[in-house]
């Protein structure tokens, strides 16, 4: 059994001030100091949430595989809890990405949603972790739960580089990585702040979420010794 | 300029949908952290074990 950490408190709130600090300067930055695209005008302004957004995803999909070889490795639950913590966190940013790409797509493609590689990799991408937390949810047996999730972790995890390489490989709609040689130096400093508020924002959730499932897990366990006292 | 200013709509629901979202997800996190909180201190699990409690002279 894990040791069971502090839910709240610790350096949670602070991590928490440093990321809501960093949230409201990356907002504000790509809101008011920065100035609009000349082609596509304020709307462009949307890649300071967008293109952050899909780093925080990958890599917390990124996490999710690295967490799930230990666990295999190790069978150590503490990395299965990780896992899940990464993966819940992933699913909510990757459906972010999707919906601030499609305000995005709308009016510069004049559409909400197109079959481009790009985005349908990324709505994969979506449904395997989407899949990883309902298998999770139906496996009973914890050590299962976590082998299951641990081979789901590490076979979704394929598709990653499949959704960053895909606007290299294909003919696409979406437009090439952003990088700081396809960008004007004002734009790149404030797409930094911005993934780096970003990636403030995922440790902050992470532990967060750790803790919750360190907790559950201790919740679990007590319910499995009183069902079934022999199981203690 | 005309369809610069179109984007500002989409521009405005990307930036308010993204920081509903953290709300929400932090609204949850709050609410199960609680609910986690609630069910151990049911269970006894948060309390210190009984030999390093203070001597109650009483």
């Amino acid at each position: 059994m894990q040791d069971l950490p502090e839910i709240e408190g610790g350096s949670a709130p602070l991590l928490g001030t440093l990321t809501l600090i960093a949230m409201l300067a990356g907002t504000a930055a790509g809101l008011l100091l920065v100035p609009a695209d000349a082609l596509q005008g304020s709307v462009q302004r949307l890649m300071y949430v967008h293109v952050p957004a899909a780093w925080l995803a990958m890599l917390a999909f990124f996490v999710v595989f690295v967490m799930s070889v230990l666990y295999l490795v190790q069978r150590d639950p503490k990395w299965d809890l990780l896992a899940v913590s990464s993966a819940e966190i992933g699913v909510v940013f990757t459906a972010l990405t999707l919906v601030l790409g499609s305000l995005w797509g709308k009016p510069t493609w004049g559409v909400w949603w197109t079959w481009d590689p790009r985005l349908t990799t990324t709505a994969i991408m979506l449904m395997i972790y989407v899949g990883y937390l309902v298998v999770r949810a139906f496996a009973e047996d914890p050590e299962k739960r976590a082998r299951w999730a641990a081979i789901i972790g590490i076979v979704g995890f394929v598709d990653v580089p499949i959704v960053y390489l895909s606007v290299l490989w294909w003919r696409t709609l979406h437009q090439p990585p952003s990088s700081p040689r396809s960008m004007a130096g004002e734009f790149v400093y404030v797409l930094l702040l911005n993934v780096g508020a970003f990636t403030i924002l995922y440790v902050y959730l992470m532990v967060r979420r750790y803790r919750i499932a360190v907790a559950e897990q201790h919740l679990d366990e007590r319910r499995l010794v009183r069902d079934d006292p022999a199981a203690g | 300029m005309e369809g610069q200013a179109s984007g500002t709509p989409f521009l405005i629901a990307g930036y308010l949908i993204t920081w509903a979202v953290l709300v929400w997800y932090l609204w949850r996190l709050n609410r199960r952290s609680l609910q986690a909180r609630r069910a151990l201190d049911f269970a006894g699990a948060t309390r210190p074990p009984i030999e390093t409690q203070e001597p109650n002279d009483e």
